[in-house]
Protein backbone atom coordinates (compact mmCIF):
# COMPACT_ATOMS: atom_id res chain seq x y z
CA UNK A 1 0.00 0.00 0.00
CA UNK A 2 1.45 3.65 -0.52
CA UNK A 3 0.13 7.08 -1.37
CA UNK A 4 1.24 9.32 -3.42
CA UNK A 5 0.39 12.45 -5.38
CA UNK A 6 -1.12 12.20 -8.44
CA UNK A 7 -2.87 14.93 -9.63
CA UNK A 8 -2.76 18.39 -9.42
CA UNK A 9 -5.99 19.53 -12.00
CA UNK A 10 -6.74 22.58 -9.88
CA UNK A 11 -3.18 24.07 -9.86
CA UNK A 12 -2.29 26.25 -7.22
CA UNK A 13 -5.28 25.31 -5.65
CA UNK A 14 -4.77 21.78 -5.17
CA UNK A 15 -4.17 22.15 -1.48
CA UNK A 16 -7.71 23.09 -0.78
CA UNK A 17 -10.39 21.56 1.06
CA UNK A 18 -12.02 21.14 -2.26
CA UNK A 19 -9.28 18.80 -3.45
CA UNK A 20 -9.92 14.89 -2.72
CA UNK A 21 -7.96 12.40 -1.18
CA UNK A 22 -9.33 8.87 -2.61
CA UNK A 23 -8.22 5.55 -1.37
CA UNK A 24 -8.32 2.71 -3.85
CA UNK A 25 -8.75 -0.74 -2.58
CA UNK A 26 -8.30 -3.76 -5.10
CA UNK A 27 -5.54 -6.89 -5.11
CA UNK A 28 -4.75 -6.30 -8.84
CA UNK A 29 -2.07 -3.93 -8.85
CA UNK A 30 -2.76 -3.07 -12.39
CA UNK A 31 -6.70 -2.15 -11.61
CA UNK A 32 -5.56 0.37 -9.27
CA UNK A 33 -2.87 1.87 -11.64
CA UNK A 34 -5.80 2.01 -14.37
CA UNK A 35 -8.11 3.76 -11.66
CA UNK A 36 -5.23 5.78 -10.98
CA UNK A 37 -4.98 6.65 -14.49
CA UNK A 38 -8.66 7.80 -14.95
CA UNK A 39 -8.71 9.93 -11.88
CA UNK A 40 -6.08 11.47 -13.16
CA UNK A 41 -7.50 12.31 -16.60
CA UNK A 42 -11.19 12.57 -15.07
CA UNK A 43 -10.58 16.21 -14.46
CA UNK A 44 -11.79 15.89 -11.05
CA UNK A 45 -9.60 17.71 -7.83
CA UNK A 46 -7.88 14.96 -6.85
CA UNK A 47 -5.07 15.76 -4.33
CA UNK A 48 -3.43 12.58 -3.63
CA UNK A 49 -4.55 9.02 -3.83
CA UNK A 50 -3.70 5.78 -1.54
CA UNK A 51 -3.75 2.21 -2.81
CA UNK A 52 -4.55 -1.06 -0.81
CA UNK A 53 -4.46 -4.92 -1.96
CA UNK A 54 -7.27 -5.49 0.57
CA UNK A 55 -10.08 -4.73 3.01
CA UNK A 56 -7.17 -5.36 6.17
CA UNK A 57 -5.00 -2.47 4.60
CA UNK A 58 -7.66 -0.08 3.82
CA UNK A 59 -8.81 0.12 7.10
CA UNK A 60 -5.42 0.38 8.15
CA UNK A 61 -5.26 3.49 6.12
CA UNK A 62 -8.59 4.62 6.62
CA UNK A 63 -7.41 4.89 10.21
CA UNK A 64 -4.34 6.98 9.90
CA UNK A 65 -4.78 9.06 6.65
CA UNK A 66 -7.59 11.95 6.25
CA UNK A 67 -9.71 9.90 3.27
CA UNK A 68 -12.21 11.23 1.34
CA UNK A 69 -13.71 8.50 -1.11
CA UNK A 70 -12.95 4.24 -1.11
CA UNK A 71 -13.45 2.86 -4.72
CA UNK A 72 -13.05 -0.60 -3.63
CA UNK A 73 -13.58 -3.81 -5.25
CA UNK A 74 -15.68 -6.65 -3.75
CA UNK A 75 -13.38 -9.89 -4.42
CA UNK A 76 -10.10 -10.02 -2.70
CA UNK A 77 -7.58 -11.93 -0.45
CA UNK A 78 -7.56 -11.47 3.47
CA UNK A 79 -10.65 -9.22 3.89
CA UNK A 80 -13.16 -8.16 0.88
CA UNK A 81 -15.04 -5.81 0.35
CA UNK A 82 -18.17 -6.51 2.02
CA UNK A 83 -16.34 -7.25 4.96
CA UNK A 84 -14.81 -3.61 5.04
CA UNK A 85 -17.79 -2.06 4.08
CA UNK A 86 -19.38 -3.84 7.41
CA UNK A 87 -16.58 -2.24 9.22
CA UNK A 88 -16.34 0.86 8.22
CA UNK A 89 -20.27 1.04 8.73
CA UNK A 90 -20.13 -0.29 12.25
CA UNK A 91 -17.44 2.60 12.97
CA UNK A 92 -18.83 5.86 13.73
CA UNK A 93 -16.21 8.04 12.04
CA UNK A 94 -15.64 5.22 8.97
CA UNK A 95 -19.12 5.05 7.98
CA UNK A 96 -18.94 8.93 6.90
CA UNK A 97 -16.52 8.02 4.08
CA UNK A 98 -18.59 7.55 1.24
CA UNK A 99 -17.20 3.98 -0.33
CA UNK A 100 -18.21 3.37 -4.31
CA UNK A 101 -17.73 -0.36 -5.28
CA UNK A 102 -15.68 -0.61 -8.61
CA UNK A 103 -16.36 -4.35 -9.41
CA UNK A 104 -16.59 -7.28 -11.97
CA UNK A 105 -19.99 -8.35 -10.59
CA UNK A 106 -22.92 -6.47 -11.34
CA UNK A 107 -25.31 -9.72 -10.33
CA UNK A 108 -28.68 -7.64 -9.38
CA UNK A 109 -28.23 -9.52 -6.06
CA UNK A 110 -24.51 -8.47 -5.24
CA UNK A 111 -25.51 -4.78 -6.00
CA UNK A 112 -28.58 -4.47 -3.65
CA UNK A 113 -26.54 -6.36 -1.23
CA UNK A 114 -23.27 -3.39 -1.32
CA UNK A 115 -25.81 -1.06 -1.15
CA UNK A 116 -28.34 -2.66 1.22
CA UNK A 117 -24.73 -2.47 3.39
CA UNK A 118 -24.01 0.81 3.19
CA UNK A 119 -22.34 1.58 -0.50
CA UNK A 120 -23.05 4.91 -2.16
CA UNK A 121 -22.28 3.48 -5.38
CA UNK A 122 -21.55 0.76 -7.83
CA UNK A 123 -19.04 1.16 -11.07
CA UNK A 124 -19.46 -2.67 -12.52
CA UNK A 125 -15.50 -3.61 -14.68
CA UNK A 126 -15.52 -2.73 -17.36
CA UNK A 127 -16.06 0.75 -17.53
CA UNK A 128 -15.66 4.03 -19.50
CA UNK A 129 -14.32 6.33 -17.36
CA UNK A 130 -16.59 9.02 -18.03
CA UNK A 131 -18.83 6.49 -15.83
CA UNK A 132 -16.85 6.48 -13.03
CA UNK A 133 -16.13 10.24 -13.29
CA UNK A 134 -19.97 10.81 -13.10
CA UNK A 135 -20.25 7.55 -10.17
CA UNK A 136 -17.88 10.47 -8.06
CA UNK A 137 -19.44 13.37 -8.88
CA UNK A 138 -22.79 11.57 -7.66
CA UNK A 139 -21.82 10.25 -5.08
CA UNK A 140 -20.13 12.96 -3.74
CA UNK A 141 -21.89 15.88 -5.07
CA UNK A 142 -20.72 19.23 -5.29
CA UNK A 143 -17.80 18.69 -2.80
CA UNK A 144 -15.61 17.53 -6.03
CA UNK A 145 -16.20 19.75 -8.42
CA UNK B 1 -35.05 -19.36 -13.90
CA UNK B 2 -33.74 -21.39 -17.18
CA UNK B 3 -31.11 -24.34 -16.34
CA UNK B 4 -27.63 -22.75 -17.08
CA UNK B 5 -25.41 -25.26 -19.41
CA UNK B 6 -22.55 -24.49 -21.00
CA UNK B 7 -23.85 -23.58 -24.36
CA UNK B 8 -25.89 -20.88 -22.32
CA UNK B 9 -22.49 -19.70 -20.70
CA UNK B 10 -20.50 -20.40 -23.47
CA UNK B 11 -23.35 -17.39 -25.78
CA UNK B 12 -22.40 -15.13 -23.51
CA UNK B 13 -18.79 -14.67 -24.32
CA UNK B 14 -19.11 -12.56 -27.44
CA UNK B 15 -20.89 -9.75 -25.66
CA UNK B 16 -18.66 -10.10 -22.52
CA UNK B 17 -15.61 -10.24 -24.65
CA UNK B 18 -16.49 -7.25 -26.92
CA UNK B 19 -17.30 -5.65 -23.64
CA UNK B 20 -14.30 -5.99 -21.66
CA UNK B 21 -12.22 -5.09 -24.92
CA UNK B 22 -13.36 -2.23 -26.45
CA UNK B 23 -13.96 -0.88 -23.11
CA UNK B 24 -11.33 -0.96 -20.94
CA UNK B 25 -8.42 -1.61 -23.69
CA UNK B 26 -9.81 0.17 -26.55
CA UNK B 27 -9.58 -2.97 -28.66
CA UNK B 28 -12.57 -4.18 -31.49
CA UNK B 29 -13.27 -7.64 -31.53
CA UNK B 30 -13.75 -9.78 -34.24
CA UNK B 31 -15.14 -13.40 -34.23
CA UNK B 32 -12.72 -15.58 -35.34
CA UNK B 33 -12.87 -19.42 -37.17
CA UNK B 34 -8.68 -19.60 -36.95
CA UNK B 35 -7.36 -22.66 -37.73
CA UNK B 36 -4.45 -22.00 -38.79
CA UNK B 37 -3.33 -20.57 -35.96
CA UNK B 38 -3.56 -23.79 -32.93
CA UNK B 39 -3.19 -22.48 -28.99
CA UNK B 40 -0.03 -24.20 -27.55
CA UNK B 41 2.10 -23.69 -24.63
CA UNK B 42 3.51 -20.75 -26.47
CA UNK B 43 0.11 -18.71 -25.57
CA UNK B 44 -0.46 -16.98 -22.39
CA UNK B 45 -2.83 -19.05 -19.89
CA UNK B 46 -5.10 -17.51 -17.50
CA UNK B 47 -7.72 -19.26 -15.62
CA UNK B 48 -10.79 -17.87 -13.15
CA UNK B 49 -12.78 -19.88 -11.16
CA UNK B 50 -15.91 -18.89 -9.88
CA UNK B 51 -18.06 -20.25 -7.38
CA UNK B 52 -22.12 -19.81 -7.30
CA UNK B 53 -25.17 -21.68 -8.99
CA UNK B 54 -23.10 -22.22 -11.04
CA UNK B 55 -19.56 -22.59 -10.43
CA UNK B 56 -17.02 -23.25 -12.93
CA UNK B 57 -14.03 -21.30 -14.56
CA UNK B 58 -13.72 -19.54 -17.61
CA UNK B 59 -10.00 -19.93 -19.47
CA UNK B 60 -8.65 -17.12 -21.97
CA UNK B 61 -5.61 -17.33 -24.23
CA UNK B 62 -3.61 -14.92 -25.55
CA UNK B 63 -0.73 -15.06 -28.09
CA UNK B 64 2.23 -13.53 -26.39
CA UNK B 65 2.45 -10.10 -28.25
CA UNK B 66 -1.19 -9.67 -28.15
CA UNK B 67 -1.18 -9.55 -24.47
CA UNK B 68 2.14 -7.08 -24.55
CA UNK B 69 0.32 -4.92 -26.70
CA UNK B 70 -2.80 -4.78 -24.53
CA UNK B 71 -1.31 -4.49 -21.24
CA UNK B 72 0.43 -1.46 -23.03
CA UNK B 73 -2.84 0.11 -23.27
CA UNK B 74 -4.36 -0.39 -20.33
CA UNK B 75 -1.35 0.67 -18.53
CA UNK B 76 0.13 3.63 -20.36
CA UNK B 77 2.98 2.41 -21.17
CA UNK B 78 5.19 1.92 -24.14
CA UNK B 79 4.90 -1.84 -25.59
CA UNK B 80 8.63 -2.05 -25.40
CA UNK B 81 9.13 -0.79 -22.41
CA UNK B 82 6.27 -3.42 -20.08
CA UNK B 83 7.81 -6.10 -17.85
CA UNK B 84 6.25 -9.22 -18.14
CA UNK B 85 5.28 -9.38 -14.54
CA UNK B 86 3.30 -6.15 -15.97
CA UNK B 87 1.85 -8.45 -18.67
CA UNK B 88 0.66 -11.20 -16.82
CA UNK B 89 -0.72 -9.06 -14.32
CA UNK B 90 -3.27 -7.10 -16.98
CA UNK B 91 -3.88 -11.08 -18.58
CA UNK B 92 -4.88 -11.74 -14.71
CA UNK B 93 -7.60 -8.69 -14.84
CA UNK B 94 -8.70 -9.16 -18.53
CA UNK B 95 -9.69 -12.66 -17.29
CA UNK B 96 -11.35 -11.25 -14.25
CA UNK B 97 -13.39 -8.56 -15.64
CA UNK B 98 -14.45 -11.09 -18.60
CA UNK B 99 -15.18 -13.87 -16.28
CA UNK B 100 -17.17 -11.52 -14.05
CA UNK B 101 -18.81 -10.04 -17.11
CA UNK B 102 -19.71 -13.47 -18.50
CA UNK B 103 -21.58 -14.28 -14.82
CA UNK B 104 -22.82 -11.35 -14.27
CA UNK B 105 -25.31 -12.49 -17.11
CA UNK B 106 -26.50 -15.39 -15.89
CA UNK B 107 -29.75 -15.38 -13.91
CA UNK B 108 -29.36 -16.98 -10.40
CA UNK B 109 -30.50 -16.05 -7.04
CA UNK B 110 -27.18 -16.22 -5.96
CA UNK B 111 -24.44 -14.17 -5.59
CA UNK B 112 -20.94 -15.18 -7.41
CA UNK B 113 -17.21 -15.42 -6.38
CA UNK B 114 -14.79 -15.04 -8.09
CA UNK B 115 -11.59 -16.84 -7.16
CA UNK B 116 -7.93 -14.71 -8.03
CA UNK B 117 -7.02 -15.30 -11.58
CA UNK B 118 -3.87 -18.13 -11.84
CA UNK B 119 -1.79 -18.54 -15.10
CA UNK B 120 -1.85 -21.92 -16.54
CA UNK B 121 0.02 -23.93 -18.74
CA UNK B 122 -2.03 -23.47 -21.60
CA UNK B 123 -2.29 -27.19 -22.85
CA UNK B 124 -3.50 -28.12 -18.96
CA UNK B 125 -6.98 -27.06 -20.52
CA UNK B 126 -9.62 -30.06 -20.82
CA UNK B 127 -13.38 -28.91 -21.46
CA UNK B 128 -15.88 -27.37 -24.08
CA UNK B 129 -13.98 -25.59 -27.33
CA UNK B 130 -12.59 -22.27 -26.73
CA UNK B 131 -14.23 -19.49 -28.80
CA UNK B 132 -11.63 -17.40 -31.08
CA UNK B 133 -11.88 -13.66 -31.72
CA UNK B 134 -9.79 -11.49 -33.77
CA UNK B 135 -8.58 -8.43 -32.26
CA UNK B 136 -6.64 -5.66 -34.43
CA UNK B 137 -3.49 -7.30 -32.61
CA UNK B 138 -3.82 -10.75 -33.11
CA UNK B 139 -5.68 -13.31 -31.54
CA UNK B 140 -7.74 -14.21 -27.89
CA UNK B 141 -9.37 -17.69 -27.19
CA UNK B 142 -12.12 -17.85 -24.16
CA UNK B 143 -14.21 -20.97 -22.84
CA UNK B 144 -16.13 -21.76 -19.80
CA UNK B 145 -16.36 -24.80 -18.16
CA UNK B 146 -19.01 -25.80 -15.92
CA UNK B 147 -18.45 -27.82 -12.19
CA UNK B 148 -22.09 -27.56 -10.90
CA UNK B 149 -24.72 -26.28 -11.73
Amino acid sequence: MNGDTVSNVAGENAESAAALSVLIVDDSPVMRNFIKRVLRMSGLSIRQTFEAPDGSAALELLNTDAIDLVLCDINMPVMNGEELLRRMEDDDDLRRIPLIVVSTDSSTHRVEMMLAYGARGYVQKPFPPEVLRSEVERVLGEHCL
Amino acid sequence: MNEITTESLTSFLPVAVAEVLETMFFAPVEPSCSVDNPINDSWLTVAVDFTGKPSGSTWIWLEKDTARSLAADFLGIDAGEIESELIEQTVCELGNMICGSIVSRVESHSAFTLAPPRMEPAMSYAGPAPVRFQLDRGELAVACRLLSV
